[in-house]
């Protein structure tokens, strides 16, 4: 088992790669934290969780979807699972949709930020960029941020530097602190 | 992701005031994945040009992740491939890039410019025009039929 990472110069010394992957690994979960805060800060200023904004980009992407789906898929279009995602779950269901993408947004960057339930923030996060794919909202920038996402979701970032250490600390047991 | 939206907000009909500008969706910009056309007429005589704006390149898909970090945010200006077809007797296509500011509300395309507010278009000889959003399905239409 190897030893638990301390911010010391003797640490450095011994493991200087280790040390500089912690570094990298603590400048992404950063960048996302302010990605992520940043990102649902513009939601909450378009209101996407109190009212119908999110029905009408919903609206146009269906829409987008069924226009140039038809050239891209042929007859076949229907199957694709963008359409019926956005048209049977995330339109019916469009402000509980924009709550839970306003919060997730909003409460994985401060758990990035604060390195406080940092793994589960880093699911919640890939969670949220799959969905957006399965509703027909992917382009290369999802790739950077799944794979940053997935950085944090399989490292023990909240450990090395975050609020995890200490409650990881007082509740052993308990899976949010990890 | 505030990138991807509709198309067909795009498809209308000329700027006026109360129009967003060019290329805009709700969100100011035109989508990463959104392709729009327009088309310039000249004031005077001259030759109509169409532009096809393509998807944003793969890079400048993946440089938007920074639009939404505070104290980065969007940039002042993207650039995205474009196709101007020049709709003479016969057509000619050039692939270029296009330059659109999102501050100032222009776009500089193969040496002309386009106001997004008024739709106002300058060649790169400096003869005046027009530019107004159109269909793209109508583009292959144009290039092929030769001349408006």
């Amino acid at each position: 088992m190897s030893t638990p990472f301390s911010w010391s110069g003797q640490s450095f010394r011994e493991r200087p790669g280790r040390y500089l992957g912690v570094v990298a690994v603590l400048a992404v979960r950063t960048f996302m934290a302010l990605f992520f805060i940043g990102a649902g800060i513009n939601k909450l200023r378009n209101a996407w969780a109190w009212s119908d904004y999110l029905e009408g980009v919903f609206n146009d992407r269906l829409a987008e979807l069924i226009a140039t789906g038809a050239q891209t898929y042929g007859p076949f279009y229907l199957n694709s699972i963008a359409i019926p995602y956005l048209k049977y779950f995330a339109i019916p269901l469009y402000l509980p949709v924009g709550m839970a993408v306003t919060a997730i947004e909003v409460f994985a960057g401060l758990g990035f930020l604060l390195g406080l339930g940092t793994k589960i923030s880093g699911w919640l996060g890939l969670f949220l960029m799959a969905n957006f794919a399965l509703g027909g909202y992917y382009d290369a920038s999802l790739l950077p941020l799944c794979a940053m996402a997935l950085l944090i979701a399989v490292t023990p970032s909240g450990q090395w530097l975050g609020l995890d250490r200490r409650y990881a600390q007082r509740y052993p047991n308990a899976i949010w602190f990890k | 992701m505030r990138k991807i939206v509709g198309l067909l907000m795009l498809l209308a009909a000329p700027a006026s005031a109360a129009d967003p500008p060019l290329l805009a969706n709700q969100f100011g910009e035109l989508c990463t994945m959104c392709e729009a056309a327009l088309r310039c007429e000249p004031t005077a005589t001259g030759v109509h040009t169409v532009y096809v704006f393509h998807k944003k390149g793969f890079i400048g898909q993946m440089m938007t992740v920074l639009d939404y970090v505070p104290f980065i945010g969007p940039p002042l200006w993207e650039e995205r491939p474009v196709t101007a077809i020049a709709l003479g007797a016969s057509p000619t296509r050039n692939a270029a890039t296009a330059r659109l500011s999102l501050k100032e509300n222009g776009i500089e395309v193969a040496g002309a410019t386009i106001d997004r507010t008024t739709g106002a278009w300058r060649t790169a000889d400096g003869a005046a025009g027009t530019c107004k959003i159109i269909d793209k399905a109508d583009v292959a239409a144009l290039s092929a039929g030769g001349s408006n």
